[in-house]
């Protein structure tokens, strides 16, 4: 891959970095503080096309479980808290400014990200899974773990993509790829009740690093 | 042909050890972490004895203390996932436009498999063979040559309808071996002139009226415990004009759109093909996977999807396999395996909802 672009600016990466004009800016993290909203900003007039990898960048991450308190409330933690400067709320980048892909999860699946590069290149629409993960799961030849071991598990609403790893392994999914497309995750929480779960610990199962996605978010909100 | 058998299990053991020295490749049903499937077997196989199944909407076990060797039905797997499986490579291309199609597998046969999935064979040969301008030359290269030993049901999970749909508990035809399990014995039947060769070479006697009036009373009491109470005479017609039914919004309620239930029906053939650039563009690789008519993307046309909301794409599912499907293919495209209710992660029952629609 590496014959065929070329990093300009990766700070985890390498130690030259330029801040110039690219085709594509792949973000990670959410937005924090002032100084990360101004750098969104100065991606955006940089870049020509902005991509959000991972559940940070993209739904706010496991940081934006902050977001459903006030500042205040945990800002006594600390013994000095006048030298945290942190916006009041962990946001995605796309709050922000204008994102024009999404790739979720935490972590990402490396084969989308290159899917991504690789449709790039040949001038592709690029796949990127907006189904819910039941789907690859049957596909993969999984055991529903819900079926037939009695597993709790947020497949049916979650978003394809991760190779349905935690089925596979005889655990419930547990959505770090976000809600799929239009999930109907009220269907879901009625069965899960039916199973016998109770709504404290079906708002915990939401309550991860893509609680702050809309869908999760009125799950963990309304369900309080 | 009409070569009935009746025979001792050892002659299970003699009837794999014929089909692998045929140089078959056998899948048979095997118990996978808590789960009835079909698996790729050896030639030392054996029958899984004494298994008990239970089915239920949204669920599945198995337990011991079944009193036979086909006191299960299925898992979710069906015939189709070897004939159309959920994803295959169709074609390797190169920039000389050298083709490599990728076709060839050696014969398979298909041990244990019940009525309602030989009857779904058969719908899926319609779809990509026999009622198709332009026969799919990879699910027909792996039809071909199959062999189908089949089990006549004398056991019945309780998400079963074929009695019903009229596919089953009796395989009428497409098999070349069946078994009837008679307590402690089998009764062994051909059903083709291969299915004959083998049959022969089983050690038994020729069964009598006895033997078969006892397979028929067997057969009788699981026809009636899988019907429901509904006519599917006239199903199809009587359905069409309740496409705008408030039922499909109460649907739309439970409904995940998951398409778990699309994946485990014997029949659901949709699929969608893409191609994969090597980085260089050196070289391309089309493959084919299971699509489904419950992803939104599906219904897509120029990016925009004509069934956006849940009850439109179950509508069309439902739609499709009880009345559509009469007019495509010319048979029902349900064959009440009852899978799909087994296996929906929030337990909707299609016989309930059909049921209700049509009345």
């Amino acid at each position: 891959m590496w014959d065929h672009i070329e990093i300009v600016f990766w700070l985890l990466g390498k130690s030259d970095n330029r801040m110039e004009e690219v085709d594509i800016a792949f973000v990670e993290g959410s937005v924090s503080t002032k100084e990360e909203e101004d750098l969104a900003r100065e991606i955006r007039e940089k870049a020509k096309m902005v991509v959000t990898i991972g559940a940070c960048a993209t739904s706010g991450g496991i940081q934006a479980l902050r977001n459903f308190m006030k500042q205040k409330e945990f800002l006594s933690v600390y013994p000095n808290p006048r030298f945290i400067e942190s916006l009041e709320r962990s946001v995605p980048v796309g709050e922000i400014i204008k994102v024009d892909y999404e790739i979720w999860g935490c972590p990402v699946n490396p084969s989308i990200l290159e899917n991504f590069i690789n449709s790039y290149l040949h001038n592709k629409r690029p796949s990127i899974p907006d189904f819910p993960l039941c789907m690859e799961c049957k596909i993969k030849g999984n055991i529903c773990v819900m079926d037939a071991y009695g597993i709790p598990c947020l497949g049916p609403v979650v978003r394809a993509g991760c190779g349905a790893i935690c089925p596979s392994f005889k655990r419930g999914c547990y959505g770090c790829f976000g809600p799929c497309k239009n999930p109907n995750i009220d269907a879901l929480i009625l069965w899960f009740k039916n199973m016998g779960l109770g709504e404290e610990e079906i708002k915990r199962m939401f309550e991860n690093e893509n609680a702050y996605s809309p869908e999760f978010k009125r799950i963990v909100e309304g369900l309080k | 042909m009409s070569l009935v058998k009746l025979t001792g299990e050892e002659e299970l053991i003699r009837l794999i050890k014929l089909l692998s020295e045929r140089r078959y490749k056998l899948i048979g049903p095997v118990l996978q972490e808590g789960v009835i499937l079909y698996k790729e077997v050896g030639r030392d196989y054996r029958f899984p004895k004494g298994l008990k199944e239970i089915q239920g909407k949204g669920y599945y076990r198995v337990f011991k203390g079944g009193e036979g060797y086909f006191s299960y039905v299925h898992g979710f797997y069906s015939p189709k996932h070897f004939l159309h499986p959920p994803t295959e490579t169709l074609l390797k291309l190169e920039p000389s436009l050298k083709q490599d199609t990728a076709i060839g597998s050696e014969p398979l046969a298909l041990i244990g498999i019940r009525a309602c999935d030989i009857k779904a064979l058969s719908i899926l040969d319609d779809i990509f063979i026999n009622r198709n301008s332009h026969p799919d030359e990879h699910y027909k290269r792996r039809r071909e040559g199959i062999f189908i030993v089949g089990v006549n049901c004398v056991y019945t999970g309780d998400t079963c309808f074929c009695g019903t749909m009229g596919t089953g508990p009796f395989i009428e035809g497409g098999y070349d071996v069946s078994i009837t399990e008679i307590g402690e014995v089998f009764l062994i039947r051909a059903g083709s002139e291969r299915g004959k060769e083998i049959v022969e070479q089983l050690r038994g006697e020729e069964a009598r009226d006895e033997h078969l009036k006892k397979e028929k009373e067997l057969i009788e009491k699981v026809r009636e415990r899988t019907k429901i109470d509904m006519d599917i005479t006239g199903l199809h017609q009587k359905l069409l004009p309740k496409l705008e039914s408030p039922l499909w919004d109460d649907i739309e309620k439970r409904c995940l759109a998951c398409g778990s239930c699309t994946m485990v029906c014997p029949t659901c053939f949709c699929y969608e093909v893409r191609d994969e650039i090597t980085l260089d563009g050196s070289s391309s690789t089309r493959i084919r996977s299971w699509d489904v008519c419950f992803r939104e993307g599906f219904s897509a046309i120029h990016g925009i999807p004509i069934r956006s909301t849940i009850k439109a794409r179950y509508r069309q599912w439902l739609m499709h396999k009880f009345s559509y499907w009469v007019y495509q293919f010319g048979t029902y495209g349900c064959v009440g395996c009852g899978r799909c209710i087994t296996w929906c992660p929030v337990g909707i029952d299609i016989r309930e909802e059909v049921k209700k629609l049509a009345s």
